[in-house]
């Protein structure tokens, strides 16, 4: 028996020798730990930064980018561009021989020319366009940044020339080309696909020009990409990329410290003292124009009353939620703009923990022996909120103490999505990163009543005041007036209290120590074009 | 015979620690309420992960520690006993009634009665306690009922086979027979001959069944088909450790030893009963 | 024998009928079904013989997944039976040899401690000191996921073997390497349950009355205890496996969930969380059915085992 049992272990000991070190697959290979399913591969009709990681980034290009340090744009499809004297017309020239992927599902015959980017603005823009209706026909972005009034026409001056004629000018014109939703996308797939009678296979077996192409997706566990060998800004490294769909923060770290990822999406903060100590980790932050918020549903009863918003406002101590959820590492958020944004006010009055005033605010809205209340928690943890299920267990305790009894309500984070869409909620914990330097950014997709609409106003709140000042915000060129505007509109908000905004959190990523050229999205993702192992 | 019992029971090496400390978890668990020092779902956000006190950073008002949101682990524990035990003795006892009975039905009516249990016994072993918890979860909502029953129903054919195998055996008995010519009715012969005598080995089932179902209402716990969230129920306090296993290995080793232990207990108690009735060492 | 063999084949079916009885049942108790009715559960059985399990979320059929996740929980259990009876039984024969020494006590604390640990904790306390701490291995799953392997018997071990590219071999190491920590968890239980109870039956075995005289007749002594002895005492053996069957599904599933290892208990039990019910209520039948024809093959095990019984019946 002796004798089974160790040469059982010896046999153990070799498996753990023999592949413990590099070799081709692993040499060449990178498994990114991320933190939830991306709701579909089209960054067009998605708003959540987890789909924009999966595809925006690995699969696909824009006209424009942004320099990462200065904020500049630079060429990216358009290899060079001109703007009119008036600002409202913008000439781009394209690059020519840019390859879209060749995969099991599509073989490109032609490359990338001026019919993709129409294409792809088009399907967006126009209601008419055979594709707006497919996948729900939902373009959050596109409608609330308002590219939709500001543009009057996008016409081909050439197989490799584009002209977007504008309304009026408008400064961040190029800003916005860069952002997600203006991936450019193969007209010829779509044609495709269009022709076989399965228009929605377009959003989720892509087609991009992108770093990495998808080779396949199992839902809900992970996500198989290889690298693009076609690709114009220069062939990645690493030749097999994997999201590792991986919801739960802790098993994240577990399987980042057990070798089996080898970088990871938003450590729980919790761990960050731990991840510090550990030589083979490498902790990447930067602060991040995000916000966390508990928005109440202003359709429903009690919730439609200022009163009692403002009181549950009172009554949650979030000194105490940074400290437990995100063990010091955000900063209380007075607004929904973060205080790095130009617009924010910083002179703002802010809710105290004030339990005592809370019940008085009840009692005066005749809830005084108070009431029940759902709180929808996320199931995935986001760089602005990492434990949304403990943020509302602390809210709860919270409200037991006004007489409040909170349920707490979690789904599927697709259904979650869904849901809160319908309105179904009472209060939902839930957050925003952006990705401009903008107050615009964070009120009117968050806020405004067109926002209701395209299903991202989770208080379902309608304030014409508050859309005026936007409005007025928005078109005006002196930038103290808008300022101004903005300040008025985040007192105005405070007021209503739609929301309690509790905080813009840091944002963390953790690699081994041997995978460099790593770059952080601002919407909390990464950039793997350039990333590669060194033993 | 008893003085003889007691005296195979206590020359098992283990049988009276054992004994003693299933009591004394027993005892902890009833008086849990009045012995903690703190209310177990009290939230305090400046007691967050404290290690228990033999451990640097250690407070002497945790001796235990606290987890992740600031709650007191002996606390958690000392409620989590009353639970994870009461709801494991209700569900023994459910299955101790249920088995002993329909096993009795079939082994005295024997034949087509016999036959039709022995077949619904087999289908309840189809469904380990898990899938009926998820089953029944189902059907009438979660929580903790759903759990007691998917544990008792679970542990049922065990009694069952337990009380009619030996019923089988001991009808075959010649006392038994002399019994019947004494004139003992059907009723009068189970209550005062067949039952005493099934007794033993029912108790020794009982006391085995008690630590499988320990381990199952922990086992539903963990996977969230018991109690719900903030109840300090021995496996949702591992569930909810789970998460801090790196960073707070307190929160997952102490309820951990806990069921450990008292399993470990009720089956060394167990054992020394078994050998005690059935000296010949036969298994279960 | 035939006879018997036909009475054990009909008791498989009424237990079957009875399992489906059960389901169909419980499932006429959720909200929005229809009151139980003989007619209703005649549709539903007939649905049963023709495949149809129900459809999930998407519109896939239930067998098929349940398909698709049963060969990674079958590849776990027979790892796990594997080191269970390779480490068991030798551990109880050798126990029984020297009984009342300290092999002995050594093999019963062992197993003492095997029927008590929750196999949950054991798990984490396992992957907190092997892959967390030693970084030996890994915590999920049953291959990288750098290896894209096509699933063409959908046990891994296999398809890495089949998949003849250049990464077979290194994925087949790494498919070992995953198997590892489930394997030792989830064989716990029954490497006690095997130990325990074939040391009690060849205490006994070693006793009687043939092997005394086989011993006086010169057979050389580990022919007697490893195959005369060890025959006789293997039938107890199966017997408290297939009592047990459940309490190592249990943990199957248990295992799987912390494992994350992509079986029937962790498909179950993601169902369940998102709601899926057409898979919980279809693959939980298929479950117990699967449960039912292993009790069923333990039973032909137990009869083939057992000369007695042959004997009586032949």
């Amino acid at each position: 028996m002796w004798r089974s049992l160790f040469a059982g272990f010896c046999s153990v000991g070799l498996l753990v020798a023999c592949t413990g070190g590099e070799q081709s697959v692993r040499a060449t290979g990178l498994v990114y730990c991320s933190e939830g399913s991306p709701d579909s591969f089209n960054p067009q009709i998605s708003t959540s930064g987890t789909s924009y990681d999966a595809s925006a980034h690995p699969l696909y290009n824009r006209l424009v980018d942004l320099d990462p340090d200065t904020g500049e744009p630079q060429p990216a499809l358009a290899e060079s561009w001109t703007v009119s004297r008036d600002g409202t017309r913008w000439k781009f020239k394209l690059r020519r021989e840019v390859q879209f992927h060749r995969t099991a599902w599509f073989t490109p015959s032609r490359p990338f020319n001026a019919d993709d980017v129409l294409f792809s603005f088009e399907r967006q823009w126009r209601p008419r366009h055979p594709f707006h209706r497919v996948s729900g026909g939902n373009y959050a972005y596109f409608a609330n940044i308002g590219l939709g009034e500001l543009l009057t026409g996008i016409v081909k001056r050439g197989e490799h020339e584009v002209e977007f004629q504008l309304r009026e000018a408008n400064s961040s014109f190029l800003t916005m080309l860069s952002m997600e939703f203006a991936s450019i996308l193969s007209a010829e797939y779509a044609e495709k696909v269009l022709q076989a009678g399965q228009p929605q296979q377009l959003d989720q077996l892509p087609v991009g020009t992108g770093p990495f192409q998808l080779v396949r997706y199992d839902h809900g566990a992970f996500i198989r990409y290889e690298a693009n060998p076609r690709y114009f800004a220069g062939v990645a490294n690493v030749k097999r990329l994997v999201f590792a769909i991986t919801p739960d923060a802790s098993l994240r770290l577990a399987r980042l410290r057990a070798g089996e990822c080898d970088v990871m999406a938003q450590p729980s903060p919790a761990h960050l003292p731990l991840i510090r100590q550990n030589s083979k980790l490498k902790l990447y932050s930067q602060p991040s124009l995000n916000i966390s918020y508990w928005a109440f549903n202003t359709r429903r009863p009690p919730l439609n009353d200022a009163r009692v918003r403002q009181a549950l406002s009172y009554a949650v101590n979030r000194a105490a939620i940074l400290d437990a959820v995100y063990f010091g590492a955000a900063e209380l958020a007075k607004s929904p703009v973060p205080p790095l944004v130009p617009g924010h006010d910083h002179a703002l009055q802010d809710f105290r923990h004030d339990p005592a005033r809370a019940r008085e605010l009840l009692r005066e809205a005749g809830y005084g022996n108070g009431f029940t209340l759902d709180i929808w928690a996320m199931p995935v943890s986001r760089p602005y909120n990492p434990n949304a299920k403990k943020m509302a267990e602390l809210i709860q305790d919270d409200l037991r103490q006004i007489g409040v009894n909170a349920r707490i309500v979690s789904f599927e984070w697709r259904d979650f999505l869904r849901r809160l869409r319908l309105g179904e909620h009472d209060s939902v914990l839930l957050g925003w990163s952006g990705d401009l330097n903008d107050a615009d950014n964070f009120l009117t997709p968050l806020l405004s009543c067109e926002a209701i609409r395209a299903g991202s106003n989770r208080a379902l709140w309608c304030n014409d005041e508050f859309d005026n000042l936007l409005n007025e915000a928005r078109s005006s060129r002196d930038l103290a007036l808008r300022e101004q505007h903005y300040r008025a509109a985040q007192e105005l908000f405070k007021a209503q209290a739609p929301w309690l905004t509790i905080a813009h959190s840091t944002q963390f990523l953790v690699a081994r120590q041997s995978i460099q050229g790593l770059r952080q999205s601002v919407s909390g993702g990464v950039y793997f074009h350039h990333a590669e192992r060194r033993p | 015979m008893n003085s003889r019992f007691v005296q195979r029971f206590i020359s098992h090496p283990a049988a009276l620690p054992a004994l003693f400390g299933l009591l004394l978890i027993l005892l902890l668990a009833v008086l849990g309420h009045a012995l903690s020092p703190f209310n177990p779902v009290l939230v305090d956000p400046h007691a967050q992960l404290l290690p228990p006190m033999w451990q640097a950073g250690g407070v002497a008002a945790h001796p235990l520690g606290t987890d992740d949101l600031g709650r007191d682990m002996l606390s958690r524990l000392l409620h989590g006993a009353r639970l994870t035990m009461g709801s494991a003795t209700v569900a023994l006892l459910l299955a101790l009634v249920a088995g002993v009975l329909l096993g009795s039905i079939a082994g005295l009516a024997g034949g087509l009665p016999d036959l039709l249990l022995r077949r619904c016994m087999d289908v309840l072993l189809a469904f380990p306690s898990i899938l009926l918890a998820i089953l029944l979860s189902l059907a009438f909502g979660g929580g903790m009922t759903a759990c007691v029953m998917a544990v008792a129903i679970a542990l049922t054919p065990h009694f069952f086979r337990v009380c009619r195998d030996g019923l089988c055996e001991e009808l075959g008995k010649d006392y038994v027979s002399a019994a019947r010519l004494d004139g003992a009715g059907p009723v009068s012969l189970y209550l005062q001959t067949l039952l005493p005598n099934l007794a033993a080995p029912i108790v020794v089932r009982g006391t085995l069944a008690f630590s499988t179902a320990i381990l199952d209402i922990a086992a539903l716990g963990y996977l969230s088909l018991g109690a719900p969230a903030p109840t300090p129920e021995w496996g949702n306090l591992l569930a909810s450790a789970h998460d801090f296993i790196q960073l707070a290995p307190w929160t997952v080793t102490l309820p951990g030893l806990a069921i450990l232990v008292t399993v470990l207990c009720a089956n060394l108690v167990g054992d020394a009963l078994r050998d005690a009735v059935n000296p010949r060492g036969a298994n279960p | 024998m035939t006879a018997r063999l036909g009475r054990q084949l009909l008791a498989l079916l009424s237990t079957l009928l009875g399992v489906s009885l059960a389901c169909y049942l419980l499932r006429q108790q959720m909200p929005e079904q229809a009151a139980p009715s003989v007619l209703g559960f005649g549709r539903y059985l007939l649905d049963l013989l023709q495949g149809q399990f129900g459809l999930d979320q998407n519109g896939d059929a239930v067998l098929h997944g349940f398909l698709a996740v049963l060969p990674a929980s079958l590849e776990l259990l027979v790892s796990a039976s594997l080191l269970a009876v390779l480490i068991g039984i030798p551990a109880g024969v050798s126990a029984a040899r020297r009984h009342q020494q300290w092999l002995d006590r050594l093999v019963g604390a062992f197993t003492l401690v095997g029927y008590s640990v929750p196999v949950f904790w054991w798990a984490l306390l396992l992957v907190l000191w092997f892959s967390l701490t030693l970084d030996w291995t890994p915590v999920s799953g049953r291959i990288s996921f750098l290896f894209d392997v096509e699933a063409r018997t959908g046990f891994i071990l296999i398809d890495t073997w089949l998949a003849r590219d250049a990464y077979a071999l290194e994925a087949f190491l790494d498919a070992l390497r995953h198997i590892l920590l489930p394997t030792l968890v989830l064989a716990l239980l029954p490497m006690a349950m095997i130990a325990r109870v074939t040391r009690a039956a060849m205490v006994d075995a070693l006793a009687a009355d043939y092997i005394r005289m086989a011993r006086g007749q010169g057979i050389p002594e580990w022919r007697l205890v490893w195959i005369y002895a060890l025959r006789n005492a293997s039938q107890p053996v199966v017997a408290v496996l297939s009592l047990q069957l459940s309490a190592l599904i249990t943990g199957l599933m248990l295992v799987e969930s912390i494992f994350s290892w992509p079986g029937v208990g962790k498909w179950l039990l993601d169902a369940l969380s998102r709601g899926d019910y057409a898979i919980v209520q279809g693959g939980a039948l298929l479950l117990a059915i699967v449960l039912v024809v292993m009790n069923f093959s333990m039973d032909l095990l137990r009869l083939w085992l057992s000369p007695p019984e042959r004997g009586r019946r032949r």
